[in-house]
C-alpha cells in the first residue's frame, strides 16, 4: 500500500498565464496581488467556463517566494486545514508530534480554493480566522500549539451557484467579475491556444516560456520597487472618499484600494501613484465591499447575473437576463366575467421576480444569489467535516479516534495489538450535508371571487421558487381544494419539467374544501418530516377563509377548521396565511382567526402585491405571526 | 469487477444513434469530458457503455498499481508508481479490459474518494491510503446512473476530479492525491430533479434520449433482446464481426484525430454559433470543435466538415443554453443551424 506523498502534488503541467487570451482586468487584479501579497488576495467571480481556475493556477508561477500555491479542495475535513497530531509518530514512539494543515503550509504563499461560495461555513470560519490574525491555531488531544500562517486568499466563485458571507467577502483585497470572451476573434485564438495546450502541454509552455518570464520578471521589479513609490496626497484623498462613497464598513477597503493604486504604479514602472492609478483600480477593490441603500433602488435583475462594473468602464446596469415580469397589479375589482361554479383553467403566469432577501439588503451582484443551507445530518449522508466526542451512534471517526488514542499507548495493555483503543477514544464523524427547505402550497381553487388570481398568483410563486430550487436545493409541492377535495397537483420536487407540466393546467371552481386541504397538506408534510426530522417545511396557505365543507358531515364548517388549526399547529411547521378576502376593509375576521390558530404568520394578498409572495418566503427570518395586517 | 457473462454487442443496438455517437466520440477523444445521457429509464444506457468498453483496446497497467497507472515513468502517475521508478524497481506491464467503474447513488464519500486505510492503520499503527471509486476510475470508464439524485457535494468531487483528471484527498489525517482520468458517463431522470448548471456544463456532451417510436425497431430491439438472453454467447458471436469492424475503426480513428485540420471558417462557425447560442463561457466552443474534429476522425477524414460542426453542436449545446425554468429553449437549434447551412 502507498504511504500518504508528503505534498499532494499534481504533476498535470500548468496553462501559462502568459497566454490567457482576453481577461485583462482579472489578469491586472491577479498581478496586483502578486506584487503586493499584503493586498490580501483577489476573489474572482464570473460564470462557468471563463478560465478562473486556469487563471489562479496560472497565478502560481509568478509568485514570489518558494511556498506556492496551496490548494484547499472542496471536501477537505478540519484536521487537514488547522493540522493535527502525527498518528504515526504517537502511535510508534508515543510522543505527541504536531503535523501542519494546510492553512500552516500556506505561509508565505497563496492558499487557493476554489468554489469558495460552496465550501463548508465551518471551514471557511477557519479559514477567516487564520486570515485574520495570520495564525492557526492547534488544540487537539491535549496539545495546544500555533503556527504562522500569513497566506493570500485566492478564490473563484460562480454566484450562480450561492453566495459568500460579507466577512469572508472582505478577506478579499480584490474581487474582480469575469464573463466569457464575446469578442469573435477572441474566441478563436482561445480556442487555438487551448487545443494547441492539450496536443501538446510541455511544448506548449515552452513557446510561451519567453513572455512568461518577461511577466515574471516584471512583477519582480515590481515588487522590488514597491517601497520606493510615494502616493501622492490627492490620491489618498481620492480614495478615502470613493471608499466613504461607497460606504464600505471599516478601514480595510481604503487601505486596499490605496495598496492596489499602488501596485499598478509599480507594475508600469513609475514612482508616484496618483488619482488615475486610484481610478483604475477602484472597482477592484471596492465593488465587493459596497453597500447599497436599501430601500432606494429595486434591484430588478435577477440575483447572481449581473456583473460588477469593470475597472473603467461605464457603470450603467447591465443584465444579461430579462427580469421576469412581475404579476399583474391588482385591480380592486372582481372579476365580473366569472361566473361561479364554472370550471376555469388558468396558465401559469409568467414567474415572479425574485427578489431575495439578501440581494435587497447588500443590493448587486456578489451577495444576492440564493444560500444553500448546510445542516447536519444524522443519517450518515453528507460530507465529513470534523469529528466529535459526543456520542451520538453516528459513524465512527477512525482517523480521530486513533488520534485521540495515540497519546496514550505507553500507558495501556495492547494484548498484541499496536494500539490499544478505549471507548472514550471514539470519536464520531460529524457530516453535513447542504438541504433546501420544503415549502409547500395549500391553494384555495373553489369558484369564489378571486380564485383566479390566487391560482396565477400561486403558479407564479411556485415557478420562481422552483427557479432557484437548484441553489438553494428547496423543494416546492402544489396542493389544492375545490369541489368536494383536495388534490396534490405537485408532489414536492425540485424538478422543474415535471412542475411544468402539471401546472400547465389547474382547474379552479366549485365549493371549499378548506379542511380537507389543511389535512392533506399536513398528511405530505408529515410524511416528508419522517423522513427528514430537521426539514421545518412551510406551509402557503392562500384562502379567502370561506370554508364550506366540512370533514364531517354536518359539522360547522367554521368550528371545525379552528379546532383543526388549533390541532394542526405544532413548533416545526411553519404556516403563511395569504387572505385573499380583500373585498372588505373591516373584514379581518375569518383568516385572521384561523392565523391565530394555526400560529401562522398572515398577510393580505393586496399587501402581498407590495412585497411579493416569493420574498416574503425566501426570507431566511421567522416569519413574524400577523404582521402586516394594519 | 470481470465479468464472465457476455455484454450485449454495441453494434447489436437499436437506434439512439445520438447517444452511441457521443459515446464513440468520447471514445476517440476522452478530452471531450463526459455525456450526459437524459431521459427515462431502461433505455439501453448501461447496455450502451457496458458494450462500448467491450470494443475498446486493453490497457496496459502496472501490475500491483490499484490506480491502474500505465507502466511508463514518463506518464502521470500515483505516488508509489513514482517511487517505484525512482527506487528503480521492476513495474511489470499487465493487460488489463478497460472496465465501467458503477458509482451508486448511495456511495459515500470516503468510497468515492478514498479513505485513511483502516486495517493498516490498527495493525501497523501506519497510516495508508485507502483507493476509492475513483483510483479504479483511472483510465477507464466512471459510470453514474441518475447522477441527479447524487449528493451535491459528491458530484462537485467528481466533476472537480474530472476537470483536473486528479484525485486531491485532505482528509481524515491523509493528504494525498492521484492522477484520475476517465470518461464519466451520467445519466438521468430529468423528471426527478435538474442537476445544476454548473454540472452540467462540466459534462462534454449531452444527448437526449426517449423510447423508439417506430413499431418496427421496438420490434427489433425485443427480437435482439430475446435472443440475447437464449443464447448469449451465439448472439454474441454473431455480432463479432461488426463489433471488429468497430473496435478498428475507433482504433483509426484516435490514431488520425491528432492530425484532422480545423479550417478557419470552421473555427468562425463555432464560434459564431455559440455567441448566437448565448452560452457562457468557453466550454461550449471549444467541446464543439473538439467534437468534430472526432467526428471527422471516426468518419477517416482529415479536415473537419461543416456537417461535423453541426451534429458537434447539436451534442455540446443543449446543456449549455441559457434558459430559464418554465420557457421552452429560448432559441431553436434546428433553426439556428438551418440559417448556417
Amino acid at each position: 500500500m502507498p504511504r500518504p506523498a508528503p505534498t499532494a502534488a499534481p504533476a498535470a503541467p500548468v496553462y501559462p498565464f502568459a497566454a490567457l487570451v482576453g481577461q485583462e482586468t482579472m489578469k491586472l487584479a491577479l498581478l496586483l496581488a502578486a506584487i503586493d501579497p499584503s493586498l490580501g488576495g483577489v476573489l474572482i467571480l464570473g460564470e462557468r467556463g471563463t478560465a478562473k481556475s486556469t487563471a489562479a493556477r496560472g497565478l502560481a508561477e509568478l509568485w514570489p517566494g518558494r511556498a506556492g500555491l496551496v490548494t484547499l479542495p472542496l471536501g477537505a475535513t478540519e484536521d487537514r486545514v488547522v493540522g493535527s497530531l502525527d498518528l504515526e509518530a504517537a502511535v510508534t514512539s508515543g510522543r505527541l508530534v504536531p503535523e501542519k494543515g494546510l492553512l500552516a503550509r500556506a505561509d508565505g504563499g497563496v492558499l487557493y480554493v476554489d468554489e469558495v461560495n460552496l465550501l463548508d461555513e465551518h471551514l471557511a470560519a477557519l479559514i477567516l480566522d487564520a486570515a485574520a490574525s495570520g495564525f492557526v491555531r492547534l488544540e487537539r488531544e491535549g496539545v495546544s500549539l500555533g503556527y504562522p500562517a500569513r497566506f493570500v486568499l485566492i478564490g473563484t466563485m460562480n454566484p450562480e451557484e450561492g453566495q459568500v458571507s460579507p466577512q469572508l467577502l472582505d478577506r478579499f483585497g480584490l474581487a474582480v467579475g469575469v464573463r466569457g470572451e464575446r469578442a469573435a476573434a477572441g474566441r478563436k485564438e482561445l480556442i487555438r491556444r487551448r487545443l494547441a495546450f492539450e496536443a501538446d502541454p510541455e511544448g506548449f509552455r515552452r513557446c510561451w516560456a519567453r513572455p512568461q518570464r518577461e511577466l515574471a520578471e516584471r512583477a519582480a521589479r515590481g515588487r522590488a520597487g514597491l517601497s520606493q513609490i510615494r502616493i501622492s496626497p490627492e490620491a489618498l484623498a481620492l480614495a478615502a472618499g470613493l471608499a466613504q462613497e461607497a460606504g464600505a464598513a471599516g478601514q480595510r477597503a481604503e487601505l486596499s484600494l490605496v495598496k492596489a493604486a499602488r501596485a499598478l504604479a509599480a507594475w508600469q514602472g513609475r514612482g508616484l501613484a496618483g488619482r488615475a492609478d486610484v481610478r483604475v483600480v477602484a472597482e477592484l477593490a471596492l465593488a465587493h465591499r459596497r453597500r447599497q441603500l436599501v430601500e432606494a433602488t429595486p434591484p430588478p435583475e435577477r440575483p447572481g447575473l449581473r456583473e460588477p462594473p469593470l475597472a473603467g468602464e461605464a457603470q450603467g446596469p447591465r443584465t444579461t437576463v430579462e427580469p421576469g415580469r412581475e404579476a399583474d397589479p391588482p385591480s380592486g375589482r372582481s372579476d365580473s366575467g366569472q361566473a361561479w361554479g364554472l370550471e376555469r383553467v388558468h396558465q401559469a403566469n409568467s414567474s415572479f421576480r425574485l427578489i431575495s432577501q439578501d440581494s435587497t439588503r447588500q443590493g448587486g451582484w456578489l451577495k444576492s444569489s440564493g444560500r444553500r443551507l448546510r445542516r447536519e445530518t444524522q443519517n450518515g449522508s453528507g460530507r465529513y467535516v470534523r469529528a466529535s466526542m459526543e456520542r451520538l451512534g453516528r459513524e465512527i471517526a477512525l482517523d480521530a479516534t486513533l488520534r485521540a488514542a495515540a497519546p496514550n499507548q505507553p500507558r495501556r495493555k495492547r494484548t498484541g495489538l499496536s494500539l490499544a483503543v478505549v471507548s472514550s477514544d471514539i470519536r464520531e464523524k460529524v457530516k453535513v450535508k447542504a438541504t433546501g427547505r420544503l415549502i409547500l402550497f395549500l391553494v384555495d381553487a373553489s369558484g369564489s371571487m378571486n380564485s383566479l388570481l390566487r391560482m396565477r398568483e400561486a403558479k407564479a410563486a411556485v415557478l420562481s421558487l422552483l427557479e432557484e430550487a437548484y441553489r438553494k436545493r428547496d423543494r416546492v409541492g402544489l396542493v389544492s381544494f375545490r369541489g368536494d377535495s383536495a388534490q396534490v397537483l405537485l408532489p414536492p420536487t425540485n424538478s422543474v419539467e415535471l412542475a411544468n407540466r402539471s401546472l400547465a393546467e389547474l382547474p379552479t371552481g366549485g365549493k371549499t374544501p378548506l379542511a380537507q386541504g389543511l389535512v392533506t397538506a399536513h398528511q405530505i408534510v408529515e410524511r416528508e418530516l419522517a423522513r427528514d426530522p430537521k426539514l421545518e417545511p412551510l406551509i402557503v396557505i392562500l384562502s379567502d377563509g370561506k370554508p364550506n365543507v366540512p370533514l364531517q358531515a354536518g359539522a360547522d364548517p367554521w368550528e371545525e377548521i379552528l379546532a383543526l388549526c388549533r390541532r394542526l399547529a405544532r413548533p416545526g411547521i411553519s404556516h403563511l396565511l395569504v387572505d385573499s378576502d380583500w373585498g372588505h376593509y373591516l373584514s379581518f375576521g375569518l383568516c385572521r382567526q384561523m392565523a391565530e390558530s394555526l400560529r401562522a404568520s398572515y398577510v393580505k394578498l393586496d399587501q402581498l402585491r407590495s412585497e411579493g409572495l416569493v420574498r416574503l418566503i425566501s426570507r431566511r427570518a421567522p416569519l413574524r405571526p400577523g404582521k402586516g395586517a394594519s | 469487477m470481470t465479468e464472465n457473462h457476455p455484454v450485449f454487442p454495441f453494434a447489436a443496438l437499436v437506434g439512439q444513434e445520438m447517444m452511441k455517437t457521443a459515446l464513440i466520440l468520447n471514445i476517440i477523444d476522452p478530452s471531450l469530458s463526459g455525456v450526459l445521457i437524459r431521459g427515462e429509464k431502461g433505455t439501453a444506457k448501461s447496455t450502451a457503455v457496458r458494450g462500448l468498453a467491450e470494443l475498446l483496446p486493453e490497457l496496459k497497467v502496472a501490475q500491483g498499481c490499484p490506480y491502474n497507472c500505465p507502466p511508463d515513468p514518463r506518464a502521470d502517475l500515483c505516488p508509489e508508481c513514482r517511487r517505484r521508478w525512482a527506487d528503480g524497481e521492476a513495474v511489470e506491464a499487465v493487460k488489463s479490459k478497460v472496465k465501467v467503474v458503477e458509482l451508486p447513488v448511495g456511495a459515500t464519500e470516503d468510497r468515492v474518494l478514498g479513505t485513511l486505510d483502516l486495517e493498516e492503520a490498527i495493525t501497523a499503527g501506519r497510516r495508508s491510503f485507502s483507493p476509492g471509486l475513483l483510483a479504479q476510475a483511472n483510465r477507464n470508464i466512471l459510470y453514474v446512473d441518475e447522477v441527479n439524485l447524487l449528493d451535491d457535494h459528491l458530484v462537485d468531487i467528481l466533476l472537480d476530479s474530472a476537470a483536473m483528471a486528479v484525485n486531491t484527498v485532505e482528509r481524515e489525517g491523509i493528504s494525498f492525491s492521484h492522477p484520475a482520468r476517465f470518461t464519466l458517463v451520467g445519466t438521468m431522470n430529468p423528471e426527478e430533479g435538474e442537476l445544476r448548471p454548473q454540472l452540467l456544463d462540466r459534462f462534454g456532451l449531452c444527448v437526449q434520449i426517449a423510447g423508439l417510436d417506430d413499431a418496427a425497431s421496438r420490434a427489433e430491439v425485443v427480437r435482439r433482446r430475446l435472443a440475447f438472453e437464449a443464447g448469449p454467447e451465439s448472439f454474441a458471436r454473431s455480432w463479432r464481426r461488426q463489433g471488429r469492424d468497430l473496435a478498428r475503426r475507433l482504433a483509426r480513428a484516435r490514431r488520425l484525430i491528432k492530425k484532422v485540420r480545423l479550417a478557419e471558417d470552421i473555427l468562425d462557425q463555432a464560434v459564431a454559433i455559440s455567441l448566437r447560442a448565448g452560452t457562457d463561457g468557453h466550454r461550449a466552443d471549444l467541446t464543439m470543435i473538439k467534437a468534430a474534429r472526432a467526428l471527422a476522425a471516426f468518419e477517416g477524414r482529415r479536415e473537419a466538415s461543416r456537417q461535423d460542426l453541426f451534429l458537434a453542436a447539436r451534442l455540446a449545446l443543449p446543456h449549455r443554453v441559457k434558459r430559464r425554468p418554465f420557457e421552452e429553449m429560448v432559441f431553436d437549434l434546428d433553426e439556428l443551424l438551418a440559417a448556417w447551412a
